[in-house]
């Protein structure tokens, strides 16, 4: 079965590619241009995995990964973000994200995410 | 010698032949001798005159035989022997007859002349001819001959000629055949000696060109043969005129040394033995042109003869050298025994004298003969036991010294006639070998007569004490200051009981010793105001409470700067006692002839000797008692005869003499007693007890004294001294009329006053008390006494104290005569004190003050210059100051002395010294020539300084100067001072580069055009006196803007004010400011920046992505893409040669490329911005770059372009350095970059052949810890280095660097950090970046 992935970026030329790449990779790509529909449909909906953008629209993706984890343990997610000097906070730790789980935008090569999720999947 | 040789050989082979010669001659001579004694038998005496003719000529044949003519003497004999057969023909037959046998013997002879068979055919042919003659003689037909011959005859004749030519022949070939074999052996031998001569002159050769001359001589010195080179040598023009010369012949001009002699050379030869050789050395010439030549003699056995190969050798270098050495040697030697000290070289390692000059003998009296062979080690002998160990122990540790050895001492040398000397010594290291010191050098100076000086003082000190403690007199010493015993003797010890150390820091009262204290305190005080007491009675207690009566004398001394009390303390109790018993003895019977006023004396009756007398009485004689006793009265002269006889005759008649008056004259003294006499049985013996009272002055007095006092007392009323008299209460009776004008006092107040009340200070009463009381016991004494005057101040006197006997002998009171010397004291005084204000001065003087006579001798030196220039005054005295000033100083003094001779000024000379322990130091002598009377010089008057301490510093003060031009010259600002009139007056260095070189010109400006910006300036500086200040931007010739900063500030020049221009060229620091105000800049751009980051990264991942997109989905591995490909009829591999072919990957590849340089822009950017948000911590240098070069090591871009692995990192981490507060991930970045950067330049430089190397250093100062990053690259062209920090300079190809690296690297180092980021960049060498971090 393939697997679902959120993709939660306010930017929808980006989300946009983001599908078409991880389609290619048979994933099931459900995506959202704001953090509190995501957080919807997480509380109501199984989901792999999630790829959050930090700067949102109302709620940061950051505030959405910890709520998201606290209601679904199973929730995993990475970031990615035009934001250079983002590091890891406390918070995001205790969720069980490393440094390794946030990409810079622009991303220079698709594949080193790719890598990263299915390593988180298990795949 | 060959031809001697040759010789011999012939004769030996001319032997035989000679020995048949010989003897046939002989046989011959024989036959013809017996020939002759036959004739004379026969008496056929003119036979015998013919023969003996021929037995003569036969005789010369022999002996010319004999004598080795042995050919000669053969051919003499055959002739004389055919001379003979012709003779005998002639004799038997005529002349015809002789001629026959004339014929054929001269054919034989002449057939002697050839070989054999010729001389047998003359032999044969003289025989015909014969036969012939005698057929003819027979026949008769021949010429007239007087006896025919007969056949026989003929045959008889040719027989004899026929056996005398075969004789002949045989003995001629004998000779022949002999002459040829010698002839042989000739040639034989003569090959031979060819040869040998041939090999003769190859060694010939040898000999005659030898370069050292080669003389063969016999064993008479004689010269046999010698070389060219000895003819060289000798100078002379051929060998001719040295061989057969006696080699000694040369010896005319030879020096004395190394003459050659008959007998030296006898002695040589018999050192030489058969076969060695010897050699000796001998010299030629002249002074100027001496030679010195090395003779060998090699014995050459020849024959029975000898002969000597001398070789010589010249030497002349060698021994000149020698020479020199020797004569150097010698002069050392000669100064060094010239000098009055003994001068010695010590091996301290064994203790050995290596030298010792030979003046120890004059010092110590030795005769050259007295002194030992070895005498620099029997010098040791001459040490006294005693001192030597000074010597040993000293030297044993003399490796504790390191070099810095000197090494004085004193010790003892035995003289020649066996009185030891003293010697003062100084050593010092002579040689040192391997940090040892091996010799020592020491000069030893006579210092007996000190030593001697030294030993009297010490002499005298123990005599002192010896008689002090040895005395039979108890004598103690007190402390004047609390009366304390300081020393007592053995006697003291023997007379008191106490023991010296019970004794010692007590004092008289503790110990209790005297039996009136009061006396004690008395005679104490008598000392103090007297300085002695003499033979004064005192009473002392032992320790046993036993009494001692006691003569007291005691002194006031000196003793150790103390004043004390020395007391001689006589014990004369058991005379004292013996005395008392005696005059209780004669209490009962002679109290009232002791104490009688009247005069006593007891004689014998008969004889009228003297047995006792009276004091009174002896008066009375003018005699002493030892004088008179035992003398009769006669022999004394006792009153006259008759007068004597009057007494004897009332002592007959009367049993008594009562008063009968006689005058009795002694001594011109003519007194008139009354005499009374009794008889008197003493002692079994009738004495006569004689009574005289004199009544003299009875009888004179009454007028004569009145006479006498009127005299005394006129005297005493003119006397210039005050004359005071006083009753036995002290009372005056008495004074006269000096006594007012000098005391004040009128007489008649006075009169009848105790001399307490109103003459004497109340301290002086007891004294004066005392004194008085002396006075009854008729002593007379003189004392210094102060006196109040009537106006109530003191005067000193001096005061003759006597007593006033009264005519009855009594003590009636005191008179004193008091002499005024205050005046004479005060004098004293002020000039005690002025010599002792001059004494203490230049006692006290830290400078020498001292005086010399006007030839500049010292005739006195205050002490002080023993601590100045170490000697002792009486080193000094007698030495001009030329002893101690230096040589190059000495000219100086000499003419400021003689300049200022004749003036009267002041004068002062600064020069520079020795001081005696060889210290330099600069004295300043002023001085003054002091003129006496007549205005000419007498002395030289001098005070000398030390001012070495000024001279240091003045040159610490140059040293300071030197010091300010060294550091104004090495400063990177210019500086100029400016006079007012705007001349120049000094620069620095740096001021040179903006100097025009223009001779002779001083003006400012014109030196100067750069300060021409300036000018109004400078001028308002000089006139308003205040600082002023000016930034100037001026291009320099190439065109470069230089930004100049002007100081201009006033200072004062012997009161007029110029000024100082301080020219800073701070393009540099003003290109860093430029930066640092760009870099401002930015970081508001990058404020700005953070936000828009965001925004920009979104659209940019978008199109990243997007090329990714586009990449993937044109992919042939792709199923979707396969599939979606075929169901639009086309295979996917006909898009992707599509793509491939319209360049599609490449325009994607370059969209990719551009966002991702985009990104890394904004990414930078944003460093700007960040306000080190992130965490610092504490973080050691050296660990940051290890990761960081680990870093650059996995670094895919360093792999691939630059091979990073190549590069020689060599890392020099300073061990120790602490940590620093930092945020790593940016120093990371830092040192990262500038790795990168200096990668990327050394890459740059491959055209170089060094190795590429990157130093990575941590070092520290003091507050910060520095990273240096070093490489060894191009470096950086001066005009971009003050760039390379600005934002977006970059010198790197487009798309290899943003041009934001170093920049970023700046702010982090300098804003985040608060750091410090420095480059120092050489063209061709490499480039350092410093990155500081404060600690």
């Amino acid at each position: 079965m393939n697997k679902k992935l959120l993709i939660v970026d306010d930017d929808d030329k980006l989300r946009f590619n983001l599908t078409l790449f991880f389609e290619d990779e048979d994933f099931e790509c459900i995506t959202f241009s704001n953090a509190e529909d995501a957080l919807l449909y997480v509380n109501q909906n199984n989901s792999d995995i999630a790829i959050v953008d930090l700067r949102l629209p109302g709620m940061t993706g950051e505030e959405f990964i910890i709520k998201a984890a606290q209601n679904s343990p199973c929730f995993q997610a990475v970031l990615y973000t035009g934001s250079a000097d983002f590091r890891i906070t406390p918070d995001l730790a205790n969720t069980g994200m490393t440094k390794e789980d946030i990409f810079l935008k622009p991303l220079d090569d698709m594949n080193i995410l790719l890598d990263r999720i299915k390593t988180k999947l298990n795949i | 010698m060959e031809k001697i040789k040759f010789k011999t050989i012939i004769l030996a082979e001319e032997d035989r032949v000679f020995r048949i010669i010989h003897y046939v001659t002989l046989l011959i001579l024989i036959g013809f001798v017996s020939l002759i004694f036959e004739r004379l038998i026969l008496k056929e005496y003119e036979l015998v005159t013919s023969y003996a003719v021929f037995t003569s000529i036969l005789f010369i044949a022999f002996i010319l035989v004999k004598l080795k003519h042995a050919v000669l003497g053969g051919y003499l004999v055959i002739a004389d022997l055919l001379g003979f057969a012709f003779y005998i023909s002639y004799l038997h037959n005529g002349l015809n007859n002789a001629m026959l046998f004339a014929i054929p013997g001269i054919l034989v002879l002449a057939g002697l002349m050839f070989p054999e068979n010729e001389f047998y055919f003359f032999a044969f042919f003289a025989i015909v001819i014969i036969v012939i003659i005698g057929i003819l003689e027979v026949n008769g037909t021949l010429i007239g001959t007087q006896t025919p011959y007969t056949i026989s005859d003929v045959f008889d004749r040719s027989l004899v000629v026929l056996l005398s030519a075969i004789g002949i022949k045989i003995f001629s070939n004998e000779i022949r055949r002999s002459f040829k074999f010698a002839k042989d052996r000739e040639a034989e031998i003569r090959v031979k000696i060819e040869e040998v001569t041939a090999s003769e002159s190859r060694f010939r050769s040898l000999f005659d060109n030898s370069l050292d001359p080669l003389l063969l001589v016999d064993e008479t010195v004689q010269v046999v043969d010698c070389n060219k080179a000895t003819v060289d040598f000798l100078n002379v023009k051929s060998k001719e005129e040295i061989i057969n010369k006696d080699l000694l012949s040369f010896s005319d001009e030879l020096q004395p040394d190394g003459l050659l002699s008959i007998g030296k050379f006898e002695e040589i030869k018999r050192e030489m033995g058969r076969k060695s050789t010897k050699v000796i050395e001998w010299v030629f010439g002249s002074n100027n042109n001496k030679r010195y030549v090395e003779m060998s003699f090699t014995l050459i056995p020849f024959g029975n003869k000898s002969y000597y190969l001398s070789h010589w050798r010249d030497i002349t270098e060698r021994k000149i050298y020698e020479n020199e050495l020797k004569e150097k040697q010698l002069f050392i030697e000669r100064v060094t025994e010239q000098s009055p000290d003994i001068i010695y070289i010590l091996n301290v390692i064994k203790n050995e004298f290596i030298f010792v000059n030979q003046n120890v003998g004059g010092l110590l009296g030795y005769t050259q003969d007295d002194l030992p062979a070895d005498f620099n080690s029997s010098f040791k002998m001459l040490i006294h036991p005693d001192d030597i160990s000074v010597f040993t122990n000293y030297h044993k540790n003399i490796e504790e010294m390191e070099g810095k050895y000197k090494f004085e001492y004193e010790y003892r040398l035995k003289a020649q006639d066996g009185t030891w000397k003293w010697f003062a010594g100084r050593e010092k290291e002579f040689q040192r070998e391997n940090g040892k010191t091996i010799t020592v050098l020491g000069v030893l100076t006579d210092v007996s007569e000190r030593k001697k000086i030294e030993e009297a003082i010490k002499l005298s000190e123990e005599k002192f004490s010896k008689a002090f403690k040895s005395s039979p007199v108890s004598i103690n010493i007190t402390r004047f200051s609390d009366g304390k015993f300081i020393d007592v003797n053995n006697t003291f010890e023997t007379l008191t009981g106490y023991k010296r150390d019970e004794v010692i820091g007590t004092d008289a009262k503790e110990l209790g010793i005297w039996y009136d204290t009061n006396e004690g305190v008395f005679l104490f005080d008598v000392v103090l105001k007297q300085n002695k007491v003499k033979d004064h009675l005192v009473n002392f207690l032992d320790k046993y409470g036993n009494s001692h009566i006691c003569r007291y004398t005691s002194e006031r001394i000196e003793l150790n700067g103390e004043e004390c009390l020395l007391a001689i303390v006589n014990d004369i109790t058991d005379q004292y006692k013996t005395e008392q018993a005696l005059i209780e003895a004669e209490m009962k019977f002679g109290l009232v002839f002791k104490s009688s006023p009247n005069a006593l004396l007891i004689t014998s009756y008969e004889e009228k000797i003297v047995l006792e007398i009276n004091d009174v009485a002896l008066k009375i004689f003018g005699k002493k008692r030892d004088e008179v006793i035992g003398k009769s009265l006669h022999e004394l002269q006792f009153l006259s005869e008759e007068d004597r006889n009057k007494l004897v005759e009332s002592l007959e008649t009367l049993g008594v003499i009562d008063g009968i008056e006689m005058r009795v004259e002694f001594n011109g003294v003519s007194k008139v007693g009354l005499f009374y006499g009794l008889k008197l049985e003493m002692n079994n013996a009738v004495n006569i007890f004689l009574t005289v009272v004199d009544i003299t002055e009875l009888i004179e007095t009454s007028n004569a004294l009145k006479q006498r006092e009127e005299l005394y007392r006129t005297l005493m009323e003119n006397m210039n001294e005050a004359v005071l008299q006083t009753d036995l209460e002290d009372k005056v009776t008495y004074v006269n009329n000096r006594f007012e004008n000098v005391l004040g006092y009128n007489p008649n107040e006075v009169l009848g006053k105790s001399i307490y009340q109103f003459l004497l200070d109340a301290e002086d009463s007891d004294f004066v008390k005392r004194a008085n009381e002396k006075r009854k016991n008729k002593v007379y004494e003189q004392y210094e006494m102060k006196l109040k005057h009537k106006d109530g101040y003191y005067l000193n006197f001096l005061i003759s104290a006597s007593p006033v006997i009264e005519p009855s002998g009594e003590v009636s009171g005191s008179i004193g005569v008091m002499t005024d010397i205050t005046d004479m004291l005060k004098a004293i005084e002020q000039l005690k004190t002025s010599e002792e204000k001059f004494r203490l001065i230049a006692e006290n003087s830290a400078d020498i003050i001292s005086i010399q006579t006007i030839d500049g001798k010292f005739k006195y030196l205050s002490p002080s210059c023993f601590s100045i220039i170490g000697y002792y005054p009486e080193e000094l005295i007698g030495q001009t100051p030329v002893f101690f000033i230096k040589p190059e100083y000495k000219e100086k003094f000499l003419n400021v002395y003689s300049q200022n001779y004749q003036k009267k000024s002041l004068y002062t000379v600064t020069f520079e010294a020795t001081a005696k322990d060889g210290r330099d130091i600069w004295l300043e002598s002023t001085s003054i020539i002091v003129k006496d009377s007549n205005n000419s010089p007498k002395e030289i008057q001098t005070l000398t300084r030390d001012i070495t301490e000024r001279k240091n510093i003045e040159l610490v003060l140059e040293d300071a100067i030197r010091f300010n031009n060294l550091v104004m010259n090495s400063l990177p600002i210019a500086l100029i001072s400016v006079e007012r009139n705007l001349t120049v007056n000094l620069y620095n260095e740096a001021a040179l580069k903006y100097k025009k070189e223009i001779k002779g010109e001083e003006k400012l400006f014109n030196l100067f055009p750069i300060l021409n910006s300036v000018k109004s300036k400078i001028q308002e500086t000089i006139l308003n006196i205040k600082q002023t200040e000016s930034l100037n931007s001026i291009s320099d010739e190439s065109g470069d803007l230089k930004y100049l900063k002007f100081i201009i500030s006033p200072i004062e020049r012997l009161g007029k004010y110029g000024c100082v221009i301080l020219i800073d060229d701070i393009t540099h620091f003003r290109n860093m400011e430029q930066l640092m105000i760009q870099s401002e800049k930015m970081m508001s751009v990058a404020g700005l920046a953070a936000g828009m980051a965001h925004e920009i990264n979104n659209p940019l991942g978008t199109i990243v992505q997007g090329c990714q997109n586009i990449i993937r989905r044109v992919s042939k591995e792709l199923p979707k893409n396969i599939e979606t490909a075929r169901n639009l009829g086309v295979e996917i591999d006909l898009i992707d040669s599509y793509f491939q072919q319209r360049q599609i990957f490449e325009i994607i590849d370059s969209m990719r490329f551009a966002s991702a340089k985009a990104a890394d822009i904004i990414k930078n950017m944003l460093q700007f911005s960040r306000k080190s948000e992130s965490k610092m911590v504490m973080y050691s240098v050296e660990s940051l770059l290890e990761q960081t070069s680990e870093l650059a090591n996995s670094d895919y871009d360093f792999k691939k372009k630059y091979d990073y692995k190549s590069i020689n990192v060599i890392k020099e981490y300073q061990p120790g350095l602490p940590e620093i507060k930092m945020t790593v991930t940016e120093m990371e970045q830092v040192v990262f970059n500038l790795i990168r950067n200096a990668v990327q330049a050394m890459r740059n430089d491959e055209a170089s052949n060094k190795i590429p190397t990157i130093i990575l250093r941590t070092l520290r100062d003091e507050k910060y810890v520095k990273i240096e990053v070093e490489d060894n690259g191009p470096g950086i062209p001066e005009k971009i280095i003050s760039r390379i920090f600005e934002p977006f300079f970059t010198t790197k190809e487009v798309g290899e660097g943003t041009g934001l690296g170093l920049s970023v690297s700046y702010m982090i180092v300098t804003k985040n950090h608060k750091g410090k980021i420095e480059v120092d960049s050489k063209i061709g060498k490499g480039t350092k970046f410093i990155i500081k971090l404060p600690i």
